[in-house]
């Protein structure tokens, strides 16, 4: 009893904490930085703009690299390690063109990868919430049936009871996963600022 | 004179021309997820020292004294006393739950913490260590910054959206002024005449009047390009000639150069991934921050306006403090 009671109440508390916080992007979002729907090349990139109608997926060398630093289990030491390698292999007369390419190149692929993570997190947070309202639901029935119940009633209740350890456990199963992935954007943005720190080493921003 | 003790002499000359070199000034650097503050050299800009100290540390204040570094760790729920000359943790203070930022008295006597947790402010004899007073205040607490003549403290509360102007002896409040939403860190202009507020999702500055708490000004800042969802501004620091405000802006990665006079922003200065918190260096020449995605700190020509290093330190830096 009293871990349903107190399951409730961390219930309780995360809503209040939630209604008491400034109001977020949006409802599905579970976690605690706010939700920045895009990346954007601005935010990391203060050296030349990439060339206007050039299409870098044309370009086989760069679609490679992207294909090689850009999956979310790259770490940024060995991303940058690589884009380093690329970009001193770039003629220094053509760098003020395809470093800011494979910039915007990059922008755009972690973008996607960063969008599965998003769009997973919501839809873990919507069926944490459906859980919440059946463990409340539970909770609620076995209120109804006295602890100390005979017969059929006994019988239901100790369907519910189970019913709703199991579902405790989803919840918080969930909640660990959510943990865990909500770390996976930041980590994403960070290797981003990393990946651009590498590109810019290699321009000549005099 | 023999060649040994000709030798000798020229060695004890060296050695006390070392002695009487002053030492090089330092920055100290909290790091929230490794529970500990990275010492660096403020020349060479090397890693002199990486200090353990209690979970989650966060803003940190020099003593008056300069003899030792106030430490808010957060999660172990008091602050910690980094003594300078021997780089180890020598005293604990009572701080109320998780304290994450402080403002010290003018007299360097006193210590005013907000306790996001509880709603209050708390008031810490620095000498006894001891919780000497409590004072209720918005939700959330966050920002703490005392007058330059000790009067006042104000407080921002996040939830709430307001600063709070607090009578420091008497304890009662004296007014609360709406500003953006989640307010998250105050910072007086020298003659104590303005107080400037910081708001993370209103991603603005909203300039206090100090005298009629009213807001006579609203700094707003849009970088071409950057989504207006990650200006959030954090950290200000007024330049020691009162000319020129720095304005952290989070994760747009951006330090804004704002006008003291026309509030205008100047510039935007690229920096590492979200940079909270920053302080000048002693001649205000030199501007450092802390970045906490890049886990990095930017060193900033202030005189130029200019982005001259990176320095990696620890994991999640939250606040940089200068000093000997």
């Amino acid at each position: 009893m009293l871990r349903r009671l107190l399951f409730s109440t961390a219930i309780l508390l995360t809503l209040a904490a939630k209604a008491n916080a400034a109001p977020p992007a949006d409802p599905d979002w579970p976690c605690q930085q706010r939700l920045v729907a895009h990346l954007a090349l601005a935010t990391y990139w203060t050296g030349p703009a990439p060339p206007a109608g050039v299409d870098w997926h044309s370009d086989q060398r760069l679609a490679a690299l992207v294909e090689q630093v850009s999956p979310r289990d790259v770490s940024a030491a060995d991303g940058a390690a690589n884009l380093d390698g690329f970009a001193k292999s770039v003629p220094a007369t053509e760098r003020a063109k395809t470093l800011p390419l494979a910039f915007a190149a990059l922008v755009e692929q972690t973008n996607e990868e960063r969008d599965a993570v998003v769009s997973r997190l919501k839809d873990l947070a919507v069926r944490q919430r459906s859980l919440a309202k059946r463990i409340e639901s539970d909770e609620a029935a076995l209120q109804a049936i006295p602890p100390d119940a005979t017969g059929d009633a006994a019988a239901e209740r100790a369907g519910i009871s189970e019913r709703h350890d199991l579902l405790v456990r989803s919840y918080h199963d969930i909640g660990e996963t959510i943990r865990y992935a909500c770390q996976v954007p930041g980590d994403l943005d960070a290797r981003l600022g990393a990946y651009a720190r590498v590109l810019a080493a290699h321009l000549d921003t005099k | 004179m023999p060649p040994q003790l000709k030798c000798g002499l020229a060695a004890l000359s060296l050695l006390l021309l070392a002695a009487g070199t002053a030492r090089a000034d330092h920055l100290y650097i909290s790091n929230e997820k490794d529970n500990t503050v990275t010492v660096v050299d403020a020349t060479s800009l090397a890693i002199v020292k990486t200090v353990p100290v209690g979970a989650r540390p966060r803003g940190l204040l020099l003593a008056a004294d300069h003899k030792s570094l106030y430490v808010c760790t957060s999660d172990a729920d008091h602050i910690e006393v980094l003594d300078l000359a021997s780089l180890a943790v020598t005293r604990t203070l009572q701080s109320g739950p998780d304290p994450e930022t402080f403002a010290l008295s003018p007299d360097g006597k006193t210590l005013y913490v907000s306790n996001e947790d509880d709603n209050q402010v708390s008031i810490v004899d620095i000498a006894s260590g001891r919780i000497s007073d409590e004072i209720p205040t918005g939700v959330e607490p966050e920002g703490m910054v005392v007058s330059p003549d000790g009067k006042t403290i104000v407080n921002t509360s996040e939830t709430t959206s307001m600063a709070h102007f607090i009578d420091a002896t008497s304890h009662k409040m004296l007014a609360s002024v709406l500003v953006g939403s989640r307010p998250r860190f105050a910072a007086y202009t020298k003659d104590g005449g303005q107080v400037w507020v910081s708001s993370e999702v209103g991603g603005n500055v909203s300039v206090i009047d100090s005298a009629t708490h009213k807001v006579i000004h609203t700094i707003a800042f849009a970088i071409p390009g950057v989504p207006a969802e990650t200006v959030q501004a954090v950290g200000i620091n007024l330049s020691p000639d009162g000319k020129w405000a720095f304005v952290a802006l989070g994760p747009a990665n951006r330090v804004a150069v704002v006008d003291t006079a026309s509030y205008a922003v100047k510039k935007y200065l690229l920096v590492g991934q979200r940079v909270w918190h920053m302080d000048f260096s002693f001649d205000g020449k030199t501007l450092y921050t802390a970045n906490g995605v890049s886990n990095d700190m930017s060193v900033i020509d202030v005189g130029e306006m200019k982005v001259t290093k990176s320095v990696p330190v620890g994991h999640l830096p939250w606040g940089v403090v200068y000093g000997p």
